[in-house]
């Protein structure tokens, strides 16, 4: 997505160094204030699962705390009559004893109850889409910097506004997250470009794993890593959470949730998934 | 008794008159360039209720009583002239002024003159001589009028990457700055690193930071009036100047002698030459430049005219990435015809826009966000002086605003919000000398705001920010008026010689509003129109004030220091702020993003000034407080605004070394400014997600700096001076904050860390100018 804000503050540093002596950066110690702990919802409706997990917000000066909370109650009606109340499993999420699916253009309504905080949030699953292909390239940005970037495509359902949420894994890990909607594109192929890792980054970090170095770098996929492309039409509301969740550190905002109610954060989505696996052969 | 007063008041009004029968008047100029020299200061020597000042063609008009008079002409810069004259009836006395080269040498940015302080009903007014800025500290070897005047009370710098100023808790965007009358938004180079304005053509500065006459409107913080030379009406000069980064030139002189003269200016950075040498950066573009020209014809002894064009462009690029363009162009015409020695009337038409665009071309990523304000403003102003004890403005103001708050192209399908405005303004301001001891200026002015059609507006929910209904009005249909009437008051008490009290109230409104980006101002924020949805902002003002001059006899200095002080308080309507996790690019249409509320500012403001000698300088302090209420932000809770600084200390010194060194230092220190900090953070869809419930509820560290400059004047040649100017910008290298940026630490203890960015560490400049 185009942070304009983001890309101008770089544009900003790059003129100050390019003029000056050189912008710094330095690690403030703040004294954050605190606040009761709020309830965060991660709800989902998909085409594989219904999901909730629900945890507490951290202070500011604490290891974010994902410990799950356990003894919510939590109730997911659809506008089809369905109408379940999800278990808490092993893992600490939430799934429907009847391992139900959600179905597309169903209206979800998700109703937690967890001692004397009630919150409620709907959404509604939009129509099947599949991924179609995932291509990376190298793009030459300047004379010696090429920059790794993956255009992942997917067929876009005609004659309505789509709205979509992609994440990368790596080796099961989120690696890149982005949204993007259809506009220009209703009844063709959709397209979302992800911006991964620059070459040169890329090849020091292949020749140090190489040489027997054990640290993986975070920000570059290696030569075999196994990768998961998860593109999930969302909902309006839900691309709206996501949008804002984007600008949430640098605009100092926070995301538009689509839950209702006193002490709880966090979003609730029907969303219908299409996922494609594959080996990272890069060179 | 009824017959009895009647009586008295035609024989007081009949000695009046016989009073008054003389009139002394004439033209104040400069005798080198013969352009002439507004706002300098004539009085009868001795006699602190007979004085006025020269209006903007550098004309006064002073009513005295047939008889014998030692008249004072007074300009900064120049040397003061004492003249013998005998009044009788209409006696014109005209003053070729020269400049004054040991004053030059001492003063170089300085406020009104101690006797304007003292004795100007207009309070809150910071005027500064641009022959005395050239002295100041500078970046890059330039001199800054905004960043000098952000050394006075009361002004502040919005952030280091901002060419934007901040008065009395004011955004950048509230203050009204025009050039030769005509409206400029957003100026500056290099994100504010470099000046606006060039300032070798540059005349006069006056920024009202509180009441302000009549005349002026369509702003709530303040107004900055800015006006350059006519040209140079004998001889042909100029000047250039050659800088690490850019270059520029001024070429001045006659066309018909004496009677049309113009001026051409231009600068341009040449970062880019240099990039293209280089193998990485030869495809990027970095460069700005601007012109301004101006043709001024002196019609007769009572007509002059000019024309003025101001272009400029800052343009950074990377082949096949993406740029960022910005821009304004104004052209202007100015008529001024003297009816007779008490009424004249300026006539201004001026077209001024200002465009952004930014845009992104990778892969298959195609955006481009452009944005435009556009002004089209024709302006009557009548001067009528009926008597000595009063000068009067009555006029209009009708400007036509077109407005895209955005254009955006994204993957070839574009989405575009214009919308279009008519504001009319009536006024009426008399500067009023009551008595010897009280003045006061005092006005009304009539604003009505005309929302018109030509783009769908919205009914929109207060709440949500959604849109409930369209409506499509046709081109030119007004879709509401929006009345304001703003009155103006500034009166000034003067206790003794040296001591003066004032107070004011005014209020004031804007229909322009800018959609920031972020805390500081940028070239790419949106700008948008008072609409159904959107209300008109407003401010009310109150200030007292006490000014007092100190004498030192033994030098024979009648204001060897002067101190001025001044309480303000600010009450702000319909402040605008975005909506609840909304930012600049979430919605096209403007309205949805914005909610409105009210704020109020606070403060204490006070300067102390070392007027002659060869060191002279200030020191001053203001202690403030800006807030702001929102329904929908921060729970309906008073929250501190981003223009809040709580301490704010400027400290100026001048020293004349020699005749060929002068050397300044300025420091700045400035409280933080308010930020929103997280309260607690949480991850969804694997991402660390940060909670604000308080907004605005910390304050980056604080801001000071020391920048210091050094000038030498080279030897004069029969038609030529060089001049060498050094700058140390930011001397001790200190890193102030400009933005905070919350990190994921995988190897702190709790996972997260803050991290301060700061542009610059010290920069020096070195300039060589050559003047001929």
């Amino acid at each position: 997505m185009f942070d304009m804000n983001t890309k101008f503050i770089n544009i900003i540093l790059g003129l100050a160094t390019l003029l000056t002596l050189g912008s710094c950066k330095k690690t403030l110690e703040l004294d954050y204030d605190t606040v009761p702990r709020k309830l965060v919802i991660e709800g989902s409706v998909s085409n594989e699962e219904i999901k909730v997990f629900v945890t507490r917000t951290s202070n500011m000066t604490d290891t974010l705390d994902k410990t799950p909370v356990t003894t919510a109650q939590i109730e997911i009606t659809g506008s089809d009559g369905y109408d379940e109340f999800l278990e808490a499993g092993e893992d600490g999420y939430y799934y429907s004893p009847k391992q139900a699916i959600g179905k597309a253009g169903v209206t979800y309504t998700l109703k937690l109850t967890e001692n004397d905080t009630v919150c409620t949030a709907q959404s509604t699953m939009p129509n099947p889409i599949e991924l179609d292909s995932a291509v990376f390239s190298w793009l030459p940005i300047m004379s010696d910097i090429e920059i790794r970037i993956c255009n992942i495509y997917w067929k876009d359902p005609a004659d309505e506004s789509n709205y979509y949420l992609l994440n990368l894994y790596r080796n099961g890990e989120l690696f890149k997250s982005n949204i993007n909607d259809d506009s220009g594109m209703t009844g063709e192929v959709a397209n979302m470009m992800l911006s991964i890792m620059s070459r040169n980054e890329w090849e020091d970090a292949e020749k140090k794993k190489k040489a027997g170095d054990d640290k993986i770098k975070e920000d570059i996929i290696y030569n075999g890593d196994t990768l998961v492309f998860d593109v999930r039409a969302i909902d309006l509301p839900t691309y709206l959470y996501y949008n804002s969740m984007s600008y949430n550190e640098s605009s100092a905002i926070n995301p538009t949730s689509n839950i209702k109610g006193d002490g709880c954060l966090g979003v609730f989505s029907a969303y219908y998934s299409s996922k494609r696996n594959m080996i990272y052969r890069g060179e | 008794m009824r017959n009895k007063l009647l009586f008295l008041i035609v024989i007081q009004n009949l000695i009046t008159l016989n009073l008054y029968a003389g009139r002394l008047h004439g033209t104040i100029f400069d005798a080198a360039d013969r352009s002439t020299l507004p706002t300098a200061s004539v009085y009868v020597e001795g006699r602190i209720d007979a004085g006025t000042e020269a209006d903007d063609n550098g004309k006064y008009s002073l009513n005295l009583a047939d008889g014998k008079y030692t008249i004072c002409c007074e300009f900064l810069g120049y040397q003061k002239q004492t003249v013998e004259v005998k009044v009788k009836g209409n006696t014109t006395l005209n003053f070729a002024m020269e400049t004054s080269t040991e004053q030059l040498g001492e003063v170089v940015v300085k406020a009104n003159s101690s006797r304007e302080v003292l004795e100007a009903p207009q309070m809150s007014v910071a005027r500064l001589e641009v022959k005395d800025l050239k002295r100041m500290p500078a970046i890059f070897g330039e001199q800054d009028v905004i960043k000098s005047l952000q050394l006075m009370p009361g002004v502040k710098a919005e952030s280091d990457a901002s060419g934007g100023f901040q008065v009395r808790g004011g955004e950048a965007s509230q203050n009204l700055v025009t050039l030769d009358g005509a409206t400029i938004n957003n100026a500056g180079h290099l994100l504010g690193f470099f000046p606006a304005f060039n300032p070798d053509i540059l005349r006069d500065v006056t920024l009202y930071k509180g009441a302000m006459p009549a005349q002026y409107g369509g702003r709530t913080s303040s107004v900055l009036d800015i006006n350059t030379i006519s040209g140079d009406y004998e001889k042909f000069g100029g000047d250039a100047a050659i800088g690490l980064l850019a270059s520029k030139f001024d070429l001045k002189g006659p066309i018909v002698k004496d009677k049309l003269t113009y001026y051409v200016s231009a600068r341009r950075s040449y970062a880019d030459l240099f990039l293209k040498a280089t193998e990485d950066l030869k495809n990027t573009t970095l460069y700005f430049y601007d012109i301004n020209a101006k043709i001024s014809y002196k019609i007769g002894n009572r007509d002059y005219m000019f024309l003025s064009f101001f272009n400029s462009k800052d343009n950074f690029g990377m082949k096949d990435l993406g740029k960022i363009l910005w821009g304004n162009t104004v052209g202007t015409g100015k008529w001024w015809h003297q009816f007779n020695n008490q009424t004249d009337l300026s006539s201004t038409l001026f077209y001024s826009r200002y465009h952004s665009v930014m845009g992104m071309d990778i892969s298959e990523i195609s955006i481009d966000y452009n944005g435009k304000n556009a002004q089209l403003s024709l302006n009557e102003d009548l001067r009528w002086k009926p008597d000595s004890c009063h000068t009067l403005h009555m006029g209009w103001q009708s400007s036509y605003y077109d407005v895209v708050s955005s254009d955006w192209t994204n993957n070839g399908i574009r989405e575009k919000e214009e919308r279009y405005g008519l504001e009319n303004a009536l006024w009426v301001n008399d500067e009023w000398k009551i008595t010897k001891r009280l003045s006061a200026s005092y006005g009304l002015r009539f604003d009505i705001f005309s929302v018109l059609g030509g783009s769908p507006y919205y009914d929109i929910d207060l709440t949500t920010g959604d849109i409930i209904n369209t409506h499509n009005y046709a081109s030119g249909d007004v879709v509401e008026n929006y009345c304001n009437w703003e009155p103006r008051l500034s009166a000034n008490y003067k206790l003794n010689q040296h001591q003066s009290v004032k107070a004011s109230y005014s209020r004031s409104s804007q229909n322009v509003h800018t959609i920031k980006e972020s805390i500081t101002s940028m070239p790419v924020d949106r700008n948008t129109l008072t609409s159904n949805y959107l209300k008109p902002e407003t401010a009310d003002q109150f200030s007292v004030g006490y000014a007092a001059t100190i004498a030192n006899e033994k030098k024979n200095q009648d204001d060897a220091y002067s101190i001025e002080t001044e309480i303000y308080y600010k009450k702000m309507g319909n402040v605008t702020d975005y909506r609840e996790g909304l930012q600049n690019e979430t919605y096209t249409e403007s309205d949805r993003l914005l909610v409105q509320g009210e704020g109020r500012s606070y403060g204490w403001e006070i300067n102390i000034k070392k007027n002659h000698g060869k060191l002279t300088g200030w020191i001053s302090y203001t202690l403030s407080k800006t807030e702001s209420q929102i329904d929908q932000l921060n729970e309906g809770r008073w929250y501190l605004a981003n223009s809040d600084r709580r301490h704010s200390i400027n400290i100026v010194a001048m020293y004349s070394l020699s005749k060929h060194w002068d050397v300044s230092a300025a420091w700045t220190f400035n409280s933080g400014q308010a930020f929103s900090l997280p309260t607690a953070k949480y991850e969804v869809n694997g991402q660390t997600v940060y909670y604000y419930a308080n907004k605005n509820n910390y304050r980056t560290p604080n801001y000071h700096r020391l920048d210091l400059s050094a000038t030498r004047h080279g030897k004069q040649h029969p038609h030529w001076q060089g001049e060498w100017a050094f700058g140390l910008f930011n001397a001790y290298g200190r890193y102030n904050p400009f933005m905070i940026n919350l990190k994921e630490d995988k190897e702190s203890l709790t996972g997260t860390k803050a991290q301060q960015i700061s542009l610059f560490s010290f920069v020096p400049s070195v300039t060589y100018r050559i003047k001929f």
